[in-house]
This record gives structure tokens, C-alpha cells and sequence, in this order.
């Protein structure tokens, strides 16, 4: 558990050290089951640790496995110009909300920057990118793309595929993350967030405070 | 390879691993007992007697000289030959005939001193197959030494053979001739005619020579009886007793009245009676006389003289008839030669065939009684010599458990890190970083697995 723990803190200080905050990390991959949630959660919650406010932003509509996982009801695509909808984790500093779908036209801009203007550190847990287009928007809207690929598997069309979309230089591959086994993502205790019981009740209370450390 | 890399390698691939050592437990353990076999060795002594003709099968070799050297014989010991003669020695099955080339080792000759090591799962079959194969391998090699003039002498045998045959076509061809002319012998052809002709004609000459001399001696004797016969006549009356006593008598009465007339006058009385009785003895004499001489042959001389007339009457015949016999003779034969001249050419030309084919098969008999000697020298020589028999067999290496194990566990673990690192090459599984850095063509961050 450790071990585990320092990886994604080796994850987290080699990200930190290649992008500026705020930022925002979008966790993706070639193939659905590679470990996108897994990796996305321990950074989340790696980041968070090092005292950054940081939110977890889950975008796979797909396998929607923290929301699942935490009980989160996702936050339609229209609400993302009013609200985050984040609430606390168990980690201080760390928030989680879910998209259901992709964000509504014209607003992944205006949703990107608020990430950025809230939080430090913003890391979405994306589907596959050859199978999501929400996942391929964050990609090029984020300051850095992390692709988890699962340890094996076979290679397969799905690989290229993900690196013929985002090969038009527009998106930033910061690099390659080794998953191990399909399934592990559902194991809360190793890396995904539990959420403080307190709710928030309004999308305007929602809204985090501003450089706050958790 | 290093240690982290067969690390790795085991732990992706321990499964590979695992089956093939445990093939190899079962190999230990299904081998052990059949892997338990003795090496049987004999060693032969080849003689060094180098071919100095590069063909070795060739007949004009030296006989002396060994057919086979010390390098052939490995590869004679172990060739299929050799092998199912020694398979028949020791009545083994076809089977067992061929896993018997596989347990016979010849170690190569260094020196002239040949091992023949059998293995087997019988060491007394070891024993005596080692010792079968030094054995056959003397033979092979006499026989081998010998097969140089077999085909040679089978050549030459055949070669008299169709000798044989000819001659014996050219004789029949003889006696055909010689039949259909009974004057015409195989063996001299016409020359019995002529040369009965000229001793015909020779006795003919001699005959007439002796005919000419029989006459004269038959016309001297034809006069023998004529002038034999007043000798004879005598003869005839000298040896007449009567005629003797009756002239005593006549000279007797003459002699008297020869007296008387002397004495007396023509007028004295007693001498008519005595002129009359000298008259009448006379007489009688006379015809006594002619009477006795009328037949000659009582006088022996005349006899003779007939006979030889005779004998010469009779000789001067038969050589006339002789000589008309051989002029018979003489004209027939002169008549055959004349009619056989033909057949008297042809065989004079089957003659002289006759003569070249016998002197054609002297000289290949005399080649085949070369050829047999040299084979049975070469026979005689034997150029691999047995210097130690084959007695006892001893447990060969793998036959010792801890020799085996330490050889399978070695070929299988070796084997099993092949086949885990064959597999593990084809694996197409994203497994390492450096696969996956290939891949994307982008750092691997961190492990989190």
C-alpha cells in the first residue's frame, strides 16, 4: 500500500514538475478497462496529499466508476455553466464531481478555465479516447494528457487509433502511466477518494474556495 | 542475460518453466531405468598396410597389399552390412537388428587400434555383439580383399565358357563334315586322302614292282617241271625196285649172251633163247620204263618243281589282283578327293578356328588360375587382427542416477528457459516499459501497478 502510494506520488511530482498550475490533467487511454479511473484517483488524491486543491472531475459516462464507487449524482451537461457540483473527499483538499456526458457546446472553454480559476489541480478521469469525444475535447482543452495503459493486454488498433487523434500536436502527452490488472479501480481503499458525509446543498455554496488547501 | 532479466523471465513465464522441469522429473524418473545400460568394448588392430594404388578394388594389385585401411573401418563397422551380419550371429529381430546400429561406436582410429564399444541393456549382449563385430569385420574385410578377383575370375569363367561353347560348335561342325564324308576325318581333314592316296599309290608301285618279279620267278618255274622231268624219270625208276631188280637182270642175260656171242657162232642153239630173252627183258624194261615215267609227280623233284611253279603262278596272281585292287583304290580316292575338296576347305578353316580357340582358352585358363591363386593369397592375409575380446560390460555413464539427473536437470533447464524465453519473444503483450514506451512512442511516467 505504500509503494502504491509513493508511486503516484513519483506520478504526481513528475507531472508537477512539467506543467504550471493551476492545471489540468486529463487521464485517458487507448482501451476501455486500462485503468483511466485508477490512475486518475491516485493522482487526485497524490496531489491533493502535497497540499494542492484538487478536483477529480469524472468524465467516463461510459464506466462511470468513481460516481458509482462514491454514489455521486452527475451533474447534467447544461449545469456545468452554473455549477460544479464538487463536494469534499476524505482527503482535505480534494473534491469530486462527475459530468454526465460531455460538456454542452461552447462551454468546455468556459469550463476549463474555471477549473483553473478553482482549483490547482484539476484531474479528469476520461473514457478511451477512440471511443469518447468528451474525452478527446478534454484532451485538447488540458494542459497534459496521461494515458494509463493496462499491463498485459495486447497491443491492439485502439492504441493507434488514440495516437493518430491526438496526433495533430494540439495535445500535450506527457506520458504513458503502466496499469496492472482490469478491475482494480473498484477497490476504494487502494486510491479512490471517500466523500466527507456533509452535503452541499446549492451549486453557488458548492463553489470551492479559492486557493484553499485542503 | 542477466539475472534480473532471467528473473523477469521466470516470473512472466513460470509456468513454461514449471512444465517442462516437471517433464523433466518424469524424464528422470522414466529414464532411469531405461537409460540403465553397459558398454561392451573390443579392439581390433588394423593393419597398417597402406593401398598404394588408389583403386582398391583393383585386380592387378598386389594381393599382399590389404584392400581395406585403418580410416575405412569405422565407417565398415557401422554400416548396415556389417551390422545385420551381426544382428544373424546373434539372432536378433529385424528391430533389435536396427537399434543395434545405433549402440555400436567405433572411436576414431588415431592410431591403428580400433575400440568397439556396444551398448545395451544386456550386458551379455553387449558382450557378444562387440565381439560379433570384430568377428564380421574380419570377414567383411577378407571378403572385401577377395571381391577384387571374384568378378575378375566370374569374367574369366564366363569368358571360357563362351570359349568352351565355340570350340565345341566348331567340333560338331567337324563331325558334320567328317559325317557326310566318311574320307574326311576332324582331325586331318582331306590330308587322310591324300595321304592314303599316295600310300596306295606307293603300295600300288611296290606291288607292281613285286608282280614284275613274281612273273619272272612264275616263268622260271613254269620251266622247272620240263627240265626237272628226265631227272625226274630217273628218280622215278632208280627208286623202282622191280625196275632194278629186272635191269640187274637184263645186264645179267645181256652180259651172258654178250659171252655167248663171244664164245659161239651165230649157229650155237642156246643163243637165240638167250638174244630172245635178253629181247624180252629189254622189252620189258622199255616199257616198265614208259610206264613208270608216264607219271612224274611220283618223283619229288618234280613235285617241287610243280609246287613252285605254283607258288609262283599263285603270287604273280595275287599281285596282279592286288594291284587291281589298289588301282580300284587309287581311282576312288582320287575320285573323293576330287569330290571333297570343299568340304576338305571348310575344314581346314574349322582346323585353324579350332587351333586359335584352344590357344585363346589356354591363355584365360592360365589367366584364371593367376586370378584364383592371388585370391586365395589374398584371402589368406588378415589385415584386422582381434587384439582384445570384448569379456565384460561396464554400466555406461547415464546409467548412474546422479549422472543423469545432473544431465537432465542441466538439458532441461536449459530447455525450459529456451522455450520460457521463445515464448516469452513471441508474446505481443504489452508487459514491459519498454514495449509500451515503443508503442506510444512516449516516456513511461511511473508503475502504479
Amino acid at each position: 500500500m505504500e509503494s502504491l502510494k509513493e508511486n503516484f506520488r513519483i506520478l504526481r511530482i513528475r507531472v508537477e514538475s512539467q506543467t504550471a498550475l493551476p492545471a489540468i490533467v486529463v487521464v485517458s487511454a487507448a482501451m476501455s478497462g486500462d485503468g483511466t479511473t485508477y490512475v486518475a484517483s491516485g493522482l487526485a488524491r497524490a496531489f491533493a496529499e502535497a497540499g494542492h486543491r484538487t478536483l477529480l472531475l469524472e468524465a467516463n459516462t461510459a464506466r462511470p466508476g468513481v460516481a458509482e464507487s462514491l454514489d455521486i449524482r452527475p451533474i447534467p451537461p447544461t449545469c456545468t455553466a452554473v455549477g460544479l457540483h464538487a463536494r469534499q473527499a476524505d482527503v482535505p483538499g480534494l473534491w469530486v464531481t462527475a459530468l454526465r456526458g460531455g460538456p454542452a457546446d461552447g462551454t468546455i472553454r468556459e469550463l476549463t478555465s474555471r477549473l483553473r480559476s478553482e482549483f490547482a489541480v484539476t484531474v479528469i478521469d476520461a473514457a478511451a479516447i477512440p471511443t469518447s469525444s468528451t474525452a478527446l475535447q478534454f484532451s485538447h482543452a488540458a494542459d497534459a494528457l496521461l494515458v494509463a495503459v493496462r499491463t498485459g493486454r495486447r497491443a491492439c488498433v485502439a492504441d493507434q487509433e488514440l495516437l493518430r487523434l491526438i496526433g495533430d500536436g494540439d495535445v500535450r502527452l506527457l506520458g504513458i502511466v503502466p496499469t496492472k490488472a482490469r478491475g482494480r479501480r473498484l477497490s476504494p481503499p487502494l486510491s479512490t477518494p471517500q466523500l466527507v458525509p456533509e452535503v452541499v446543498d446549492s451549486p453557488a455554496h458548492f463553489a470551492p474556495r479559492a486557493g484553499a488547501r485542503g | 542475460m542477466t539475472i534480473d532479466r532471467i528473473t523477469g523471465l521466470l516470473r512472466r513465464q513460470w509456468l513454461v518453466v514449471a512444465i517442462v522441469l516437471a517433464i523433466g522429473v518424469m524424464a528422470y524418473f522414466t529414464l532411469q531405468e531405461r537409460m540403465r545400460t553397459f558398454n561392451a568394448t573390443a579392439s581390433i588392430l588394423g593393419v597398417a598396410a597402406p593401398s598404394q594404388n588408389a583403386a582398391a578394388l583393383d585386380p592387378q594389385k598386389d594381393p599382399t597389399q590389404s584392400a581395406v585401411t585403418p580410416q575405412d573401418l569405422p565407417s565398415l563397422i557401422t554400416s548396415s552390412t556389417v551390422v545385420q551380419r551381426v544382428g544373424r550371429d546373434l539372432h536378433l529381430s529385424l528391430n533389435d537388428t536396427m537399434k543395434l546400429a545405433g549402440e555400436v561406436r567405433v572411436r576414431p582410429p588415431a592410431s591403428n587400434v580400433i575400440q568397439i564399444t556396444v551398448t545395451d541393456r544386456n550386458p551379455r549382449r553387449a558382450v557378444a555383439a562387440a565381439n560379433a563385430f570384430s568377428t564380421e569385420i574380419q570377414a567383411l574385410e577378407r571378403e572385401i580383399a577377395t571381391s577384387r578377383y571374384g568378378s575378375l575370375i566370374a569374367d574369366l569363367r564366363s569368358q571360357l565358357q563362351s570359349r568352351r561353347d565355340v570350340l565345341a560348335g566348331i567340333d560338331s561342325k567337324l563331325a558334320a563334315v567328317s559325317a557326310q564324308d566318311p574320307y574326311i576325318t576332324t582331325e586331318a581333314g582331306t590330308t587322310a586322302i591324300n595321304t592314303q592316296l599316295v600310300a596306295t599309290l606307293h603300295q600300288r608301285d611296290a606291288i607292281r614292282a613285286t608282280m614284275q618279279g613274281d612273273a619272272s620267278a612264275a616263268q622260271f618255274a613254269a620251266a622247272r617241271p620240263q627240265l626237272t622231268r628226265q631227272l625226274a624219270s630217273r628218280e622215278i625208276i632208280d627208286k623202282n625196285p622191280t625196275f632194278n631188280s629186272l635191269r640187274e637182270q637184263y645186264g645179267k642175260d645181256l652180259a651172258q649172251l654178250n659171252v655167248a656171242l663171244a664164245g659161239y657162232t651165230d649157229a650155237f642153239p642156246g643163243l637165240a633163247g638167250q638174244k630172245s630173252q635178253v629181247g624180252r627183258e629189254g622189252q620189258m624194261l622199255s616199257d616198265l620204263q614208259t610206264r613208270e615215267t608216264a607219271q612224274p609227280a611220283k618223283s619229288e623233284s618234280y613235285v617241287a618243281a610243280m609246287l613252285d611253279k605254283n607258288k609262283a603262278d599263285a603270287a604273280y596272281a595275287s599281285d596282279r589282283a592286288q594291284l587291281a585292287t589298289f588301282d580300284a583304290v587309287i581311282a576312288d580316292l582320287t575320285q573323293h578327293l576330287s569330290a571333297s575338296r570343299t568340304s576338305g576347305l571348310s575344314v581346314a578353316a574349322l582346323r585353324r578356328e579350332r587351333e586359335a580357340g584352344d590357344q585363346a582358352f589356354a591363355r584365360l585358363s592360365d589367366r584364371l588360375a593367376t586370378a584364383m591363386a592371388d585370391r586365395s593369397q589374398a584371402a589368406a592375409i588378415a589385415p584386422a587382427v582381434v587384439i582384445d575380446q570384448a569379456t565384460f560390460a561396464s554400466p555406461s555413464l547415464l546409467s548412474q542416477p546422479r549422472v543423469l539427473g545432473t544431465a537432465l536437470a542441466i538439458a532441461f533447464l536449459w530447455l525450459a528457459l529456451t522455450l520460457a524465453f521463445l515464448v516469452d519473444a513471441s508474446d505481443k503483450r504489452l508487459r514491459t516499459r519498454t514495449t509500451i514506451e515503443d508503442l506510444y512512442g512516449s516516456p513511461v511516467l511511473t508503475d502504479v501497478g
